[in-house]
């Protein structure tokens, strides 16, 4: 069984992570070096649709957070869009929620950027 | 010894013959959860379970990758056979993932091969206990006690990019949660159904 599937699509300069299953401990290193990858590529502008995502722990949130907080370092942005109610909990109680712009579809999230 | 499919079922353990219904109704969940989740060939091997009452408990010797099958066997337990809410499973969920990953990554180092956990379940009235033990080197994560205070007296996550936030999540979903190292290194931590926030 797949367990988590990674996703990428672009607008522009503004690219769409589309994540899928199940991001926890034994998966959060794949979406890590992905996005390490596409950074280290120059892409800055990040849209994350987690419509998909069955599960995930605090080893997948930590990765989200630390995304976010190297693409703020350069002027980027991580987007959350959409936001399933079982990973904005998990966010909700590791006080993290307020960190991330949300919005409620990739194309609103798209457009936040212009 | 390998185990063998007898109709359709998996032989969970060479030994393993079921006691009763439940027993039983737990076999057939495993065999379809296995066919989902495909784990290593000696996942089998090494598994074992029982039920006593409202207790139940499980030994394994997981792999990272395993870790989502073991996760679905224990909301099965907590949601079928002790009848905890969705949302209560599903937060023993998280808190089980954390507790059995950390084991897997801290509790036994690089060269070790055996990493033997215990998973214990039980229902008494209105609360939920989990326990997972492990035979880890004590001093490999001897430090959990002091960050889990750290955390009660802070009220806050220790924020990194990876790693740290595993016990907050936990502090925060259990009613109260406990680490003692020793010859079993054993994480306790409860939770009272009635108070899910």
């Amino acid at each position: 069984m797949g367990k988590l599937s990674v996703n990428l699509s672009n607008s522009g300069n503004i690219y769409v992570v589309k994540l899928g299953g199940s991001l926890d401990s034994d998966t959060a290193d794949i979406l890590d070096e992905k996005m390490e990858e596409w950074i280290d590529e120059g892409k800055r502008y990040f849209v994350a649709d987690l419509a998909d995502l069955t599960y995930v722990s605090s080893a997948g949130i930590g990765v989200l957070v630390g995304v976010l907080n190297e693409l703020e370092e350069s002027g980027g942005n991580f987007k959350l869009a959409p936001l399933p109610e079982h990973v904005a909990r998990v966010l909700e109680m590791l006080a993290l929620l307020d960190l991330f712009e949300v919005y409620p579809d990739t194309v609103t999230g798209i457009h936040s950027y212009v | 010894m390998v185990p063998e499919q007898i109709s359709g079922q998996i032989q969970i353990h060479p030994t393993h013959v079921p006691q009763d219904e439940r027993d039983q109704r737990f076999m057939d969940f495993l065999s379809k959860e296995i066919q989902r989740y495909t784990p290593s060939d000696t996942f089998l091997q090494d598994f074992s379970f029982g039920f006593s009452g409202t207790k139940f408990t499980m030994e394994v010797r997981p792999k990272l990758p395993e870790i989502q099958l073991l996760r679905s066997l224990v909301f099965w337990v907590l949601g079928e056979e002790f009848k905890a809410p969705e949302t209560v499973a599903s937060d023993f969920i998280l808190a089980f993932e954390e507790a059995l990953s950390n084991v897997v990554r801290h509790s036994y180092g690089p060269e070790e091969t055996d990493h033997w956990a215990k998973v214990y379940l039980a229902r008494e009235g209105d609360t939920v206990h989990m326990q997972i033990s492990d035979r880890g080197e004590a001093g490999r994560t001897s430090h959990l006690s002091d960050v889990l205070e750290t955390i009660s007296k802070t009220g806050r996550p220790p924020i990194k990019r990876r790693g740290g936030l595993g016990l907050y999540l936990m502090r925060r979903i259990m009613t109260d949660i406990s680490y003692t190292p020793g010859d079993e290194n054993c994480l306790r931590m409860y939770k009272e159904l009635e108070t899910n926030s």
